[in-house]
């Protein structure tokens, strides 16, 4: 008689730690897992967006927010950010995770089943064997879970172009959505651009064909807002899988404060839930509760914690390109995430990439807030010129932030923004080859439309306790666990060695499957 | 249930700190020579003679409002004799007693009615009554001074911007019947001087006010010298009494400024804005939905729809804002003036929460989200093409040429509202 197998704590039910513990399921181990998450997200109704806009009385609701959520939040954030459906799910995750940033470091987690996968831009790609770093040590084993996960979330942009081999997901993707006619004319043109910047489709986490449940995207260009359809693929659907499966616990409104020693070889995990405090006993855990989250439980649980350690984000900046020859061009309902990708593959911004997207479901006055004149005189200008443009975001390599995290009083963790003293001139280098680029495509760069976020508001955290071969007690080994905490085992976005500009995502939830894998095996 | 006894209580305070009282649980006892609606009781009194003995009998304290405010047969002197004896008999019987006074209350005012204010406040205190200035009380029922202004604004097409300009420190009437009430409930107060009142305005500023939030109608201000109305009051006082003496004029212009800030805190009574106390509810929605429209206007170029003003006034509620901006009459009426306020997007990025361009920014963003006006920010047919676009781009620069041309005389005026 072989006795039921103790559960594995899987902390965190966003992209990492449902890839995790959907790993676990099919080996038939038990999962318990524990989310922050109780916050209800709050869809917007079915409908194009344009049909909506001119006819729907109650959008302030799914705009603003019956409190004015979209207005409590910095004007500065990304507009995703200040989704009223969202709010609740972003709010209090600092607080509740104890982290404490410095001045003009942007904090953002979810404190919901999903994650940030709620709020996320969708973009996939795979990372090759130097982006993989460490983790290309298992490269079969993480190949494998790639094509698994990217199955499983549903792709779209398979595309022979320029960024097939870059990207390399087309074996698994489906073809790409429809093109919008700005983005259509800037791809017939795309081999204008030039040796210094590739373009290709944009490969993302958005079904052009149903699956599972979830319907295919209609273009219906209400991505901001959230996707009525579930066209956008979310942890959210996985997370409802794993709460009907009778193998999983399923505990809400968990939040962990800290992991500490049984004593027999396995863990305590200390947590507050409503109205008081639970203890659950554990032999395996994995930390999957955002990077920032997760760094502060590992921190907290190492006997002797290193004093700083380096976080990775992307430095970030968006603009807007404007296509001359479609000034006039009314306002067309269109997929709202991005539609095209480009690389730039020289100058000092080599290995910087980003994506182009369609306007029309953005809210106009974030374009408004930015502009240098007067409101009354910036909205004719906008509605004259938002018709024949198109916005886009470049993200750079991770290694170009030089962010430090550290744990402070009463366990806290402190972050400080920084950035490598040569991000400027490296950021105004990717301006002018962009702008060239599209120059010769036949969009231009608007001036004064190239803003740099600032420091940590891309959201995408990485790397403090990165896989590596001679792993430091604060590190993990190749198999995901972290060499100071034995049966600990770091599944989302901290245990990646790098950080390159590529989304990486997809990448997370790939190690998230192969170290469940390799955990069940063992 | 506690008693209350309350001299006035017909009169303009009277009936709001009756309301209020009663409100609060107090079983109010009207003192006075006629009963009056609303109070549990009636004892009889006159200002013209002495109270009856045991007349608190029975009261757990004492507000005495009743004063001779418009001539009439009561002598100063015996108003004085009257509210001595009353405080007497409260001391007598252990009763805290509150003496309503004035701002005007001085040895050397120029009004008898400031002076008899002064010598009661010397009679009383001595007797460990609490005494309480009030500033100029407005708000509630159109009586007393109050009415008069209202009656004022609401007849006159231009309003006195008087010269030099004296300074009034409104109150309303329910906020200083609550700071009453406040200061009954302590027992540390007896022989000490509160004042209520709120910040100094210019009494044109009232009136304004009067005109904005309370009647909704716009009024020409006509600068005039205070020694012409004096004399004009004069010769009124010949006709009408000494409702319009020129004493009455002297007073406003020398009113002593009250420094009430921490008697209101001590009492823990918050005064409201004067645009909540001018308006009708005591709310100042209409002053919001002022703003909205002069707002709205400034950044849509059109007449916007009812339902976003009063979309806007519910979120700057939900947001805890319920004050109007300092908008000057001047920029209210000229939203395009507004609008030339508004140039410098770094003061949209640095927005204060609730001042006037995160303001401009709520309303942009809500008018956004009104169907009627979509098409303002959406190009969709019939208004497409390149004629749309050179319409837009020409009418985006007529805008911001006019904005520049007239941006320095907009920010002038609008200096108050950062």
């Amino acid at each position: 008689m072989s006795a039921t197998p103790e559960p594995v704590f899987v902390i965190g039910a966003g992209p990492a730690g449902t890839s995790a513990a959907l790993a676990l399921r099919e080996r038939g181990i038990p999962v318990h897992m524990l989310d922050a998450g109780v916050a209800r997200i709050k869809l917007p109704p079915v409908g194009n967006v344009l049909k909506l806009r001119f006819g729907d009385h109650q959008q302030w609701r799914w705009q603003i927010g019956a409190s004015g959520e979209a207005m409590a939040a910095s004007p500065e954030a990304s507009p995703k950010l200040r989704v009223p459906g969202l709010g609740p799910i972003f709010d209090g995750y600092a607080a509740a995770n104890r982290i404490r940033p410095a001045e003009g470091f942007h904090v953002v987690g979810a404190l919901a089943a999903g994650g940030l996968s709620n709020a996320w831009g969708c973009g996939v790609a795979r990372f090759d064997t130097v982006e993989l770093g460490t983790l290309a040590d298992d490269r079969a084993a993480m190949e494998e879970s790639y094509d698994r996960v990217g199955r499983r979330m549903g792709l779209s942009g398979a595309s022979a172009d320029a960024l097939s081999s870059r990207l390399g997901l087309d074996e698994i993707s489906a073809p790409a959505l429809p093109l919008d006619s700005l983005h259509k004319r800037l791809w017939k043109r795309r081999e204008r651009s030039g040796n210094s910047v590739r373009i290709g489709r944009a490969r993302v986490a958005v079904l052009s064909k149903p699956q599972n449940g979830r319907l295919a995207c209609d273009l219906s260009g209400m991505c901001l807002w959230g996707c009525a359809r579930r066209s956008t693929w979310s942890a959210v659907s996985d997370a409802e899988r794993l709460k009907r499966d009778p193998g999983v616990a399923f505990d809400r409104g968990v939040v962990v404060d800290a992991l500490r020693p049984d004593g027999a070889g396995g863990w305590w995990i200390e947590s507050s839930v409503a109205g008081g405090t639970r203890r659950y006993r554990a032999r395996v855990v994995l930390l999957a509760a955002g990077t920032l989250a997760t760094t502060r439980l590992a921190l907290t649980a190492l006997p002797q914690p290193p004093v700083r350690l380096r976080l990775k984000s992307n430095p970030m900046a968006a603009f807007l390109l404007c296509l001359p020859a479609m000034l006039g061009a009314p306002r067309e309902p269109a997929f709202g995430l991005a539609q095209l990708s480009f690389a730039i593959t020289q100058g000092l911004a080599a290995e910087s990439c980003g994506n182009l997207f369609s306007t029309v479901g953005l809210p106009v006055n974030d374009f408004l807030t930015h502009l240098p004149i007067s409101r009354r005189a910036g909205l004719p200008l906008l509605r004259a010129l938002l018709s024949s443009c198109v916005v886009g975001n470049l993200f750079l390599p991770g290694e170009l932030s030089a962010h430090t995290v550290s744990l402070g009083a009463e366990n806290s963790l402190s972050i400080n923004g920084g950035a490598d003293p040569r991000l400027a001139e490296i950021v105004a280098d990717g301006r002018s080859t962009l702008q060239r680029a599209f120059r010769k495509m036949g969009a231009w760069l608007l001036p004064g439309s190239f803003v740099e976020g600032p420091a940590g508001a891309d959201l995408h955290y990485a790397s403090t306790l990165p896989v590596s071969r001679h792993p430091a007690a604060h590190e993990c080994r190749l198999s995901g666990e972290l060499a100071g905490l034995p049966g600990v085992y770091v599944v989302d976005g901290a245990a990646l060695p790098n950080l390159p500009a590529k989304p990486h995502t997809l990448t997370i939830m790939a190690n998230a499957d192969r170290v469940a894998k390799r955990i069940s095996i063992s | 249930m506690r008693l209350l006894g309350l001299t006035g209580a017909s009169g303009y305070i009277g009936r709001t700190v009756l309301r209020i009282a009663v409100a609060s649980g107090w079983r109010v006892v009207a003192i006075g020579r006629c009963p009056v609606e609303g109070a549990h009781e009636w004892r009889f009194a006159d200002l013209c003679s002495t109270p009856p003995e045991g007349l608190l009998g029975g009261l757990d304290a004492v507000v005495h409002l009743a004063a001779n405010t418009g001539g009439g047969i009561v002598s100063p002197a015996s108003e004085v004799a009257f509210a001595r004896r009353l405080a007497l008999q409260a001391a007598n019987a252990g009763v805290p007693i509150i003496c309503c006074s004035s701002q005007a209350a001085a040895a050397d005012a120029p009004s008898s009615y400031g002076r008899t204010k002064y010598d009661i406040e010397q009679q009383v205190l001595p007797l460990n009554a609490i005494v309480v200035r009030p500033g100029l009380v407005i708000g509630g029922p159109e009586t007393g001074l109050f009415g008069l202004l209202v009656t004022l604004v609401r007849t006159s097409p231009v309003l006195p911007d008087l010269l030099p300009r004296p300074a009034v420190q409104p109150v309303h009437v329910e906020d200083l019947a609550l700071a009453m009430l406040a200061a009954i409930r302590r027992n540390d107060l007896g022989g000490r001087i509160l004042a209520a009142a709120g910040e100094p305005i210019a009494f044109i500023d009232l009136l304004v006010g009067i005109a904005r939030y309370r009647l909704g109608v716009r009024r020409l201000r006509m600068p005039v010298p205070i020694f012409i109305l004096r004399g004009m009051f004069a010769i009124a006082a010949l006709k009408f009494g000494s409702r319009l003496s020129p004493s009455r004029m002297d007073s406003l212009a020398r009113l002593p400024l009250l420094n009430a800030r921490d008697d209101l805190a001590a009492l823990g009574v918050s005064l409201r804005s004067v645009s909540s106390a001018l308006s009708r509810s005591g709310q100042s929605t209409r002053g919001l939905l002022l703003e909205a429209r002069a707002l709205a206007q400034a950044t849509t170029n059109v007449s916007p729809p009812p339902e976003l003003l009063r979309r806007y006034v519910r979120l700057l509620r939900v947001f805890g804002q319920e004050e109007g901006l300092p908008i000057p009459n001047s920029l209210l009426c000229r939203p395009t003036w507004l609008a030339a306020v508004d140039l410098s997007f770094r003061e949209r990025r640095e927005a204060r929460f609730g001042g006037f361009a995160w303001r401009m920014n709520l309303m942009s963003r809500l008018a956004e989200t009104q169907p009627e006006l979509a098409g303002l920010y959406l190009m969709t047919s019939p208004r497409t093409g390149r004629i749309a676009v050179m319409r837009g781009l020409m009418g985006a620069c007529l805008h911001e040429a006019h904005s520049r041309f007239i941006a320095a005389g907009a920010r002038y005026l609008a200096k108050g509202l950062k």
